[in-house]
């Protein structure tokens, strides 16, 4: 991916039409996928994904950072499902936990392996859910878009120490809800 | 040989690939001998590659509600011998050049004799304030004799 962001960054800039198919190619999915681990609703990850890409193009004067173009493109998903979450918390009450699960996916799974992977989702979703949406992006950066420390400090503006043991924070708590889980412990999503 | 307590509180780290090389094959060979830690280490990979998750498609729709949505940058960059040049840099150089041109017109201008030979002398002027056109009969001799006398405040408008 980094290999052909520093000329997707520059058709971007210069209005290239052909940046914007490679730029979607490129990110489209990664962020989406990113997005929908962050908010949990497809249709609410689908509009920010496509806020997402037009911030990107209106404020590409602003990038600056060579060599970091994913970590200012995630930045920039990262505040719109951070702020969108903290306006739903604070607003409505259709949280994260009404999660839509009915998401289009890659159908080239056998039947049973979908349907472990399926279970598995579902158990890890209902464990993202339940987790800080700072907490939420560093796991979600590092294993999904496979970030390191350094890139995810980038992205989200803190100390390398401060993902780590983010990192850290977010797997025991996922581990002890997945554990809950299993031995059908009542309250585990509170 | 490494304790079962020491191994677990490494197992993230080397899940998550954050483990460094020679802790790993520590980690390794405890785990050989270790059933628990290893049933650890199994719900932690699930555990990531559960959050890993698969490849989303992106509805095509949504790629041409984007780009029907894009800003027009094009009128930012401006080609200039076949050579991109933003939009803001060739305005900045168009203008340098019309400042250029006017101030070397103006220079190269002949003086506007008429007006002065109705005028009186510019150090006869009321007050004594400069008259307002001194600059540009610079060529002109008796412009040049009129500000050749001491003027402080002459000096000061130029």
């Amino acid at each position: 991916m980094k290999s052909r962001d520093p000329a997707i960054a520059e058709g971007i800039r210069r209005g290239d039409p052909g940046a914007f198919d490679a730029f979607f190619d490129l990110y489209s999915g990664p962020i989406l996928a990113y997005l929908r681990g962050m908010v949990g609703d497809a249709s609410l990850a689908d509009d920010l994904l496509q806020e997402t890409l037009l911030r990107v193009y209106r404020n590409i004067d602003r990038y600056e950072e060579r060599g970091a173009f994913r970590s200012w493109v995630f930045r920039i998903a990262t505040n719109l499902a951070v702020g969108e979450i903290r306006r739903r918390r604070y607003g409505s009450t259709d949280a994260l936990d009404e999660r839509a699960l009915e998401i289009p996916e890659r159908d080239d799974l056998d039947p049973h392996q979908r349907l472990e992977d399926e279970e598995r989702r579902r158990l890890v979703e209902a464990g993202l859910a339940t987790l800080a949406e700072e907490h939420r992006a560093v796991i979600l950066l590092r294993v999904r878009e496979g970030m390191g420390v350094a890139e995810i400090a980038r992205t989200l503006c803190v100390p390398e120490g401060t993902i780590k043991s983010r990192l850290h924070y977010a797997v025991h708590k996922l581990r002890e809800f997945a554990r809950k889980r299993e031995s059908g412990c009542k309250g585990a999503r509170e | 040989m490494r304790t079962c307590e020491e191994t677990k509180a490494t197992l993230v780290d080397l899940v998550f690939g954050e483990l460094e090389d020679e802790k790993e094959i520590r980690v390794h060979e405890h785990l050989r001998s270790c059933p628990s830690c290893r049933s650890e280490e199994r719900r932690l990979i699930e555990l990531r590659d559960g959050v890993r998750g698969r490849d989303l498609v992106v509805r095509a729709e949504l790629r041409e509600r984007v780009r029907a949505a894009l800003p027009r940058r094009r009128s930012r960059v401006i080609r200039i011998l076949g050579r991109p040049v933003p939009a803001y840099v060739a305005v900045a150089a168009a203008l340098a050049g019309a400042l250029l041109v006017a101030a070397f017109a103006r220079l190269s201008a002949p003086v506007a004799a008429p007006v002065r030979e109705s005028a009186p002398p510019a150090a006869t002027m009321g007050s004594g304030e400069p008259p307002s056109f001194a600059f540009a009969g610079a060529y002109d001799t008796r412009v040049t004799k009129a500000r050749s006398i001491p003027d402080s405040s002459t000096r000061d408008s130029i």
